[in-house]
């Protein structure tokens, strides 16, 4: 069996019917990050249990028992997701020996369908960048060229598909982490509706835009996995109690009569050559199996970079208080130089330990949520996003899914934006609206700029109806094609 | 623009001991990305209530009836601790 290039159901399929063992498949990517994961860099923790993990399914199945749909399936979850007994970090200095006391439920879902951690992808702190640059643990490599980044927090996560490290990752988007390194890295990546995934056990950032998602070599793959991951928590209150249907299995066969909406605003003059012609091509190929452009108008999307990160970066610096120095996470040094009082105490702690883009956020979203100016900034930022988030419901009435592009050109080069925040922010204008509005969205491979890197395109739909979504993406892959692509030494 | 004042302010609010190096880097990059935010002002929001989470679902509930955590798996992550508590250094 060629794991690398398996799909996830044949796997489970390959396991289940004992074609294969769960242990070997584990082995065989185990021995691929071994081999691989030097030069690139994207696992930052590996699961010491994951063997032990794949033969207690080898032994179930074995016995009989029923397995679910992802049996033996090695997954690579972002360390963003806490793991009970396996080092969790955030990538950042203050958590970098947590071991958390439980899971995340969706790693709790992901295993409960027999799924095996293989171990845990590194991101930007916190998820907070749109490079993969400010990790402690140094900078994830784009695959496709080493010189580029993979873009965006859940960076590992793609790099560790695109190499093919894993046959499935776990990512987490809170304006684009998802969709922008799935785009740069020639991969599938979906982030759900807002509530469809629990959030219980993820390290928050801005608990109103964060979901998990999966990422994954096809359509089907993404939609297995999202199928796993879905469904109400009680330990969440914000997952929502509705059904979670079964995408795999109900994928259309053509598009006939499906209208594509194209916001206007997200063509302009400044697209990168390279983008705007992938984008058209998709566009094209749809046209072929039936489905009917729509031109649509989102103008209040130009605001969505400041009201999202305003709305954020506030939340994160909520969020983010939690990390002190005093149940977990990273203590200063007080015995020669105690703290004057017990603010000092928290500000040296956090102070030593957070890196410069998370304090930059965390003073930013103080700032705007301080007196005085709440009113012009929070505030201000959730009306806007209302007004945001009914245009696109409006824009909903006259199409079936949006397509746009994913960013505004393809991946660029290491170091080339990280001293310029507000120019790495505006990165994020066709991403952040997704959030912003709750809707589900979805980075389908498509084609390759002039330097062979992997171009994506985005797709949105309604809340809740990842289905069309899934529809759309199943035919630009039977177009294009476009994830099957291995980069060059894999 | 942010003066000085405004951004030490908020790192105390912040509880976050900076550096003068980090101040000053935070006080330029801040003022040029809030003078770019600046332009959500134009937008009409007049009786338009701010929108907090997303998709306005109705919450659920729960019984609030509390689970127990073993106390010693949640001291494993403690920096410091001493007996069934987490120890913190005195403060002068």
């Amino acid at each position: 069996m060629e794991l690398n290039t398996s799909s996830i159901t044949s796997i489970a399929e390959a396991v289940k019917t004992k074609k294969i063992s769960a242990v070997e498949v584990t082995s065989h990517f185990l021995a691929r990050i071994d081999q691989h994961d030097k030069k690139i860099n994207s696992f930052v923790s590996l699961n010491a249990r994951a063997l032990e993990e794949a033969a207690s399914i080898d032994k179930r199945i074995a016995a009989g028992e029923s397995v679910g749909a992802l049996a033996g399936v090695p997954v690579a979850v972002k360390d963003l997701l806490c793991t009970e007994g396996l080092r969790t970090t955030a990538c950042s200095k203050i958590l970098e020996n947590f071991v958390p006391p439980y899971s995340a439920t969706v790693v709790e879902k992901l295993r409960a369908a027999g799924a095996v951690v293989l171990g845990k992808t590194s991101l930007d702190e916190f998820a907070m960048g749109s490079s993969n640059e400010t990790s402690i643990f140094g900078s994830v490599k784009n695959t496709w060229n080493l010189y580029y980044v993979p873009v965006v927090s859940s960076g590992g996560s793609a790099e560790a598909l695109a190499a093919r490290l894993a046959p499935a990752a776990i990512g987490t988007d809170t304006g684009g982490s998802i969709r922008q390194p799935a785009s740069f890295c020639g991969v599938y990546g979906i982030k759900p509706t807002y509530g469809r995934v629990s959030r219980y056990g993820i390290i928050a950032f801005a608990s109103s835009l964060d979901q998990a998602g999966p990422m994954a070599h096809s359509t089907e793959d993404c939609a297995v996995l999202l199928e796993a991951m879905s469904g109400k928590d009680r330990l969440d209150a914000t997952s929502a109690s509705i059904e979670v249907p079964s995408w795999s299995k109900s994928l259309r066969k053509d598009l006939k009569g499906l209208r594509i909406g194209l916001p206007k605003e997200y063509f302009s003059e400044a697209l990168d050559p390279d983008v705007a012609r992938v984008t058209q091509e998709a566009i094209a190929a749809l046209k072929a199996v039936g489905a009917e452009p729509v031109e649509i108008s989102l103008p209040l999307v130009k605001y969505a970079v400041s009201i999202y990160y305003l709305i954020a970066t506030s939340e994160a610096s909520s969020n983010l208080a939690r990390y002190d120095g005093v149940r977990f996470g990273y203590r200063s040094n007080f015995d020669e130089n105690p703290a004057a009082d017990l603010g000092e105490f928290y500000a040296r702690n956090r102070g030593e330990a957070f890196g410069a883009e998370v304090k930059r956020r965390i003073m930013l979203g103080t700032y705007a949520l301080s007196s005085g100016y709440y009113d012009a900034y929070y505030q201000k930022a959730g009306q806007v996003r209302r007004l945001l988030r009914d245009e696109f419901l409006q824009a909903f009435e006259k199409c079936d899914v949006i397509l746009s592009p994913v960013t505004t050109s393809p991946a660029f080069k290491l170091g080339e934006r990280i001293s310029n925040p507000l120019e790495m922010y505006l990165n994020d204008i066709f991403t952040t609206s997704t959030n912003l509005a709750g809707l589900p969205g979805m980075s389908v491979p498509v084609g390759f700029s002039k330097l062979g890197l992997p171009i994506g395109v985005q797709l949105m739909a309604k809340h809740f109806d990842e289905q069309r979504i899934f529809d759309v993406s199943k035919a630009l892959e039977t177009a294009f094609k476009a994830g099957e692509k291995v980069p060059n030494g894999i | 623009m942010l003066t000085k004042e405004n951004v030490e302010k908020v790192a105390q609010l912040a509880r976050l001991k900076l550096t003068e190096a980090e101040l000053a880097a935070i006080q330029n990059q801040l003022s040029a990305v809030l003078e770019n935010f600046e332009q959500i002002a134009q937008v009409d929001t007049k009786d338009v209530s701010p929108l907090v989470t997303p998709t306005e679902i109705t919450q659920t509930l729960r019984a609030d009836v509390a689970e127990v955590f073993s106390s010693e798996r949640l001291l494993e992550t403690a920096p410091e601790k001493s007996g069934n508590l987490f120890k913190v250094p005195p403060v002068v």
